[in-house]
C-alpha cells in the first residue's frame, strides 16, 4: 500500500524551496519599486517648488510696477492697487513656505519674506512723503489764489496798470510752478528777480504793496518746501525700495535655479529605476507560472492512486453503516411502540369507565330538562298569540291616522282655493289702480273743472293700493300655510308608511316564533327517544372494554421480535470496527492511536447497549394474568382512595417500564 | 308751483312724466311689429279702433328694457305731431306732485335720437330713497322717427 505520509513529506520540501525563491525575487522587486516611488515623489515636490518660486517672482515684478505708478501719480487708487497686489504676494509666500522643504531654499525664502516686510515699510514711508508733498502743493496753490485775488481787488492808477501787474504776477507764478517737480530750490537772487517782475507795475496803496511783498516771499518758501520733499522722496526710494527689490528678485531666482538643477539630475535616475523594477516583476511572474505548472503536474500524479484506495474502503464502510442504521431504527421503533401502546391502553380504559358514569348521569338530567323545555315552550306559544292580537290592533289605529291625513289634504286644497281667489283680487286691484290713474289723467285734462274729480280719483287709487297690500299679505300667509300643511301631510304619510312597515316586520317575527315553538316541541320528543337509546349504548360499551384486554396480549409478541433484531445489530457493529482499522492503516497511523481507541470503545459501547436492551425487553414477553383485571376497570376508577393502594400494582401502567422495581420481574 | 306727474318704473329705474301729456294708462296689450320699421319703433296696437304706435323707450334712453312678462302701457298724447303713441313700462306706481324748483340738474338727451330733456330728482318727499328721472317736456314720435331716419342715413 502507498504511504501517504511519505508523499506529503516529499512535496512539502519542494514547496518550501520554491517559496524561498519567489520570496527572494519578490523582496528585490519591492525594494526597486519603492525606490522608484520615492524618487518620483521627490521629483513631484521639485516641480511644485519650482512653480511656487516662479509665481512669487512674477508677483514681485508686478509689485514693483505698482510702486512706480505710486511715485509717478501719487493717487489713492495706485496705493490701493499696491496693497491689493501685496495681499497676493503674502498668499504666495505662505504657499511657498508650505511647499518648499529644502533647508537652503527655505532659508532664502525666509530672507525674502523679511525683505518683503521691509519693502512694505518703505512703501508706507513713501506713501506718507507723497501725501506730504501733495499737501504742500495744495497750500502753494492756495497762496497763489489768494495773491491773485488781492491783485484783482486792489486799486491801481489805471486799468492798464492793473493788467500789467496781473500779467507780471502770472509770469512769476508760472516760473515757480515749473520747478514743482525739480530738485533745485529757488535762491534769494532768483526771488529778487521774480520780485522785480512783480513790482514792475504795482498798486498805489503802499500797505497792499507791503502785503504782496510778504506774500511773494511766502509762496517762494512754499515752493522750496515742495522741492525739499522731492529730494526726500528720491532718497527714500534709493535707500529702500530700489535697494531691497533686486535682492528679493535675486533670492527667488536662485531658489528657482537650484530646483531646476536638482530636477535635471533626478529625471534620468527615476527612468533607470523604473526600468529595473519592471524587469524584476517580469522575472517573478515567469518563475511563479513555472511553479504553478509543476505543482499541478505533481499533485495530479500522486493523488489519483490514493483517492482510488480510499474510495473503495469508504464504499464498503458506507454499506455497513446503512445496514446498522436501519436495524437500529427498527429496534427502537419496536420498543417504543410496545411501551406507548400499553400505556395508552391503560389510560383509555380508565377514561372510558369514568365517561360511562358521566353519560349515565347526563341521560337522567336530559330527561328532566326535556320536561321543563316542553312546559316553557307551551307558555311561550300563548305569549306569541297575545302579541299577534296587539299587532292587529296597532294596524287598525295606523289606518285611522292615514284617514285623518286625508282630511288634512282636503284642507290643503281649500287653502289653494283661497290662494286662487286672492290672486283674482290682486288682478282686480291692479285694474282699479289703472282706472284711478286714468281718472287722474281725465281730471288733469278737465283743468280747473276736474279738481274735485281728481280728489276722488286719488282716493280710489289709495283704496286700490290698500286692497292690493292686504291681498299681498293674504297671499303670503296662504303660501306659508300651504307649505306647512304640505310638510305635515308628507311627514304623516312617511310615518304611517314606516309604522306599517315595522308592524309587518313584527308580525312576521311573531309568526316565526310560533313556528319555532312547534319545532322545539317536536325536537323535545326526539331527545327523549334518543336518551333511551343511550342507555342501551352504555351496556354495549362495557362489553367492548373486555375485548381491549386481548390487544394487550398481542404486545408481548412484538417484544420477542425486538430481541432477535438486537442480536443482528451486534454482528454488524463488529464488522464496522474492522473496516475502521483498515482505513487507519491506509492513512499511515498506528492501531494504538487515540482516535482508533476511541472508535473501538464506542463500538464496544454500542454492543453492550444492544445486549442491555435485549435483557430489558425479555421480561415484557410474559405479563400474563393482567387480562382478567381489566374487566373490572370501570368499577376500580369509581372506588374510594382508601382502597387504591391494594389495586395500585395491577392498575398503574407506568410501572411497566421499570425493570428493577417491578413486582412482575420477581414473578 | 307743483305739477302732477305720473311715476312709473322700467326695470329698476323710476321715471316721471307730466300728467298733462298722458292720454291713458292701459293694462298689457299684445303688440304687432311693423315690417321695415326703425328699431326704435316696437310696433302698433289697436286702442278702441285707433292705431297707436309703440316706441322702444328704453332703447332710446339706452337703459335695460321692461322685465315684466305682461308690461303695462302708457299712452301719451303728442301735440307736436298730433299723434298719440305708447311705450311699455313694468309698473305704473302713482300720481305724484313735483315742485318745479326741485329740478335743477337739467340734462339734454342725445340730439341724434329724440329731442327731450330730463332732470334727476333724488329727494322726493314720498320717495326719498329713489332716484327719479323727470322728463321735462313731451315726447314726440315724429321727432323719434326723424332722428331714426337721420341716424340710418348717417351710418
Amino acid at each position: 500500500m502507498l504511504n501517504l505520509k511519505k508523499v506529503i513529506e516529499r512535496s512539502r520540501l519542494i514547496y518550501i524551496f520554491l517559496f524561498v525563491i519567489i520570496t527572494a525575487i519578490g523582496g528585490v522587486s519591492y525594494y526597486a519599486i519603492s525606490n522608484s516611488s520615492s524618487l518620483f515623489t521627490q521629483y513631484r515636490e521639485m516641480a511644485i517648488d519650482s512653480n511656487v518660486a516662479k509665481a512669487l517672482l512674477n508677483d514681485l515684478m508686478f509689485l514693483r510696477l505698482k510702486v512706480k505708478n505710486c511715485i509717478q501719480y501719487g493717487t489713492e487708487d495706485s496705493k490701493d492697487q499696491f496693497y491689493k497686489r501685496l495681499v497676493g504676494v503674502n498668499e504666495s509666500i505662505q504657499k511657498a513656505e508650505a511647499a518648499i522643504q529644502n533647508p537652503e531654499r527655505s532659508r532664502l525664502l525666509a530672507e525674502s519674506k523679511d525683505l518683503f516686510s521691509k519693502y512694505q515699510d518703505h512703501f508706507a514711508e513713501l506713501v506718507e512723503l507723497t501725501s506730504d508733498k501733495r499737501d504742500l502743493i495744495d497750500s502753494f496753490e492756495e497762496k497763489h489764489k489768494k495773491i491773485n485775488e488781492v491783485l484783482r481787488k486792489a486799486t491801481f492808477a489805471s486799468e492798464a496798470d492793473k493788467n500789467l501787474a496781473l500779467a507780471n504776477y502770472w509770469q512769476f507764478y508760472i516760473e515757480l510752478n515749473k520747478k514743482k517737480d525739480s530738485y533745485e530750490t529757488v535762491g534769494e537772487e532768483k526771488l529778487m528777480e521774480f520780485k522785480g517782475l512783480a513790482y514792475a507795475a504795482s498798486p498805489t496803496n503802499p500797505s497792499i504793496r507791503k502785503m504782496l511783498e510778504d506774500d511773494y516771499r511766502d509762496v517762494t518758501l512754499r515752493l522750496n518746501q515742495i522741492v525739499n520733499k522731492n529730494i526726500e522722496i528720491k532718497a527714500s526710494v534709493e535707500q529702500g525700495l530700489d535697494r531691497i527689490g533686486p535682492i528679493i528678485a535675486k533670492n527667488l531666482k536662485s531658489i528657482s535655479d537650484s530646483i531646476q538643477k536638482v530636477q535635471d539630475t533626478l529625471g534620468p535616475k527615476l527612468v533607470a529605476t523604473n526600468e529595473t523594477s519592471q524587469a524584476l516583476v517580469l522575472i517573478m511572474g515567469i518563475v511563479g507560472l513555472l511553479f504553478a505548472i509543476g505543482s499541478v503536474y505533481f499533485v495530479n500524479r500522486n493523488m489519483k492512486t490514493i483517492t482510488s484506495h480510499i474510495l473503495r474502503l469508504v464504499n464498503k464502510l458506507n454499506r455497513n453503516t446503512v445496514q446498522v442504521t436501519s436495524i437500529s431504527e427498527r429496534t427502537a421503533a419496536s420498543s417504543k411502540s410496545v411501551s406507548e401502546s400499553s400505556h395508552e391502553q391503560a389510560v383509555s380504559i380508565e377514561e372510558t369507565s369514568s365517561s360511562i358514569e358521566e353519560m349515565d348521569g347526563m341521560a337522567k338530567k336530559n330527561l328532566e330538562s326535556v320536561a321543563e323545555a316542553t312546559r316553557l315552550t307551551s307558555d311561550m306559544k300563548t305569549v306569541a298569540e297575545k302579541a299577534n292580537q296587539q299587532m292587529s290592533d296597532l294596524v287598525d289605529s295606523m289606518s285611522q291616522i292615514a284617514k285623518s291625513n286625508q282630511r288634512i289634504e282636503d284642507l290643503s286644497s281649500v287653502i289653494s282655493e283661497i290662494e286662487r281667489k286672492t290672486r283674482l283680487i290682486d288682478e282686480i286691484v291692479s285694474q282699479t289702480k289703472i282706472l284711478s290713474f286714468n281718472a287722474s289723467v281725465e281730471a288733469e285734462r278737465a283743468g280747473e273743472h276736474g279738481k274735485g274729480f281728481a280728489v276722488v280719483a286719488e282716493e280710489v287709487g289709495n283704496l286700490a293700493k290698500t286692497s292690493g297690500d292686504a291681498a299681498k299679505e293674504i297671499q303670503e300667509i296662504v303660501a306659508k300655510s300651504l307649505k306647512e300643511v304640505e310638510g305635515i301631510i308628507t311627514t304623516n304619510r312617511e310615518r304611517v308608511e314606516e309604522g306599517a312597515r315595522i308592524t309587518d316586520g313584527s308580525k312576521q317575527v311573531l309568526e316565526e316564533i310560533d313556528s319555532t315553538c312547534r319545532q322545539v316541541l317536536s325536537k323535545n320528543e326526539e331527545v327523549l327517544n334518543s336518551t333511551n337509546e343511550q342507555f342501551q349504548g352504555i351496556k354495549q360499551i362495557n362489553i367492548a372494554v373486555s375485548e381491549l384486554d386481548k390487544a394487550t396480549q398481542d404486545n408481548s409478541h412484538v417484544a420477542q421480535e425486538t430481541t432477535v433484531v438486537a442480536e443482528e445489530l451486534e454482528g454488524q457493529a463488529l464488522d464496522l470496527a474492522s473496516i475502521v482499522k483498515n482505513l487507519n492503516q491506509l492513512l499511515g497511523k498506528d492501531a494504538s492511536d487515540e482516535e482508533t481507541a476511541d472508535l473501538a470503545e464506542s463500538t464496544g459501547d454500542s454492543v453492550q447497549a444492544a445486549q442491555r436492551s435485549k435483557k430489558n425487553l425479555s421480561f415484557s414477553a410474559s405479563p400474563k394474568g393482567r387480562v382478567g383485571n381489566v374487566h373490572q376497570l370501570s368499577q376500580a376508577s369509581s372506588q374510594t382512595a382508601a382502597n387504591e393502594p391494594a389495586h395500585h400494582q395491577e392498575s398503574e401502567p407506568q410501572t411497566f417500564k421499570k425493570a428493577a422495581n417491578d413486582p412482575w420481574d420477581e414473578i | 308751483m307743483s305739477t302732477k306727474h305720473l311715476l312709473f318704473r322700467i326695470e329698476s329705474r323710476y321715471f316721471a312724466i307730466k300728467l298733462i301729456f298722458v292720454k291713458e294708462v292701459i293694462l298689457h296689450r299684445e303688440i304687432e311689429a311693423i315690417p321695415k320699421s326703425s328699431p326704435d319703433i316696437k310696433g302698433i296696437f289697436n286702442l278702441r279702433g285707433q292705431v297707436i304706435p309703440v316706441i322702444d323707450f328704453s332703447r332710446i334712453l339706452r337703459v335695460p328694457g321692461p322685465e315684466a312678462k305682461k308690461p303695462n302701457m302708457v299712452v301719451l298724447e303728442s301735440e307736436a305731431s298730433s299723434k298719440d303713441f305708447g311705450f311699455q313700462v313694468d309698473e305704473v306706481i302713482e300720481v305724484i306732485r313735483i315742485e318745479e324748483d326741485q329740478l335743477n340738474h337739467q340734462i339734454d338727451s342725445d340730439k341724434n335720437l329724440a329731442h327731450f330733456t330730463y332732470a334727476v330728482l333724488a329727494d322726493h318727499a314720498q320717495h326719498p330713497d329713489k332716484i327719479i328721472y323727470v322728463l321735462k317736456d313731451e315726447l314726440s314720435i315724429g321727432e323719434v322717427e326723424t332722428a331714426a331716419s337721420e341716424l340710418e342715413q348717417a351710418s
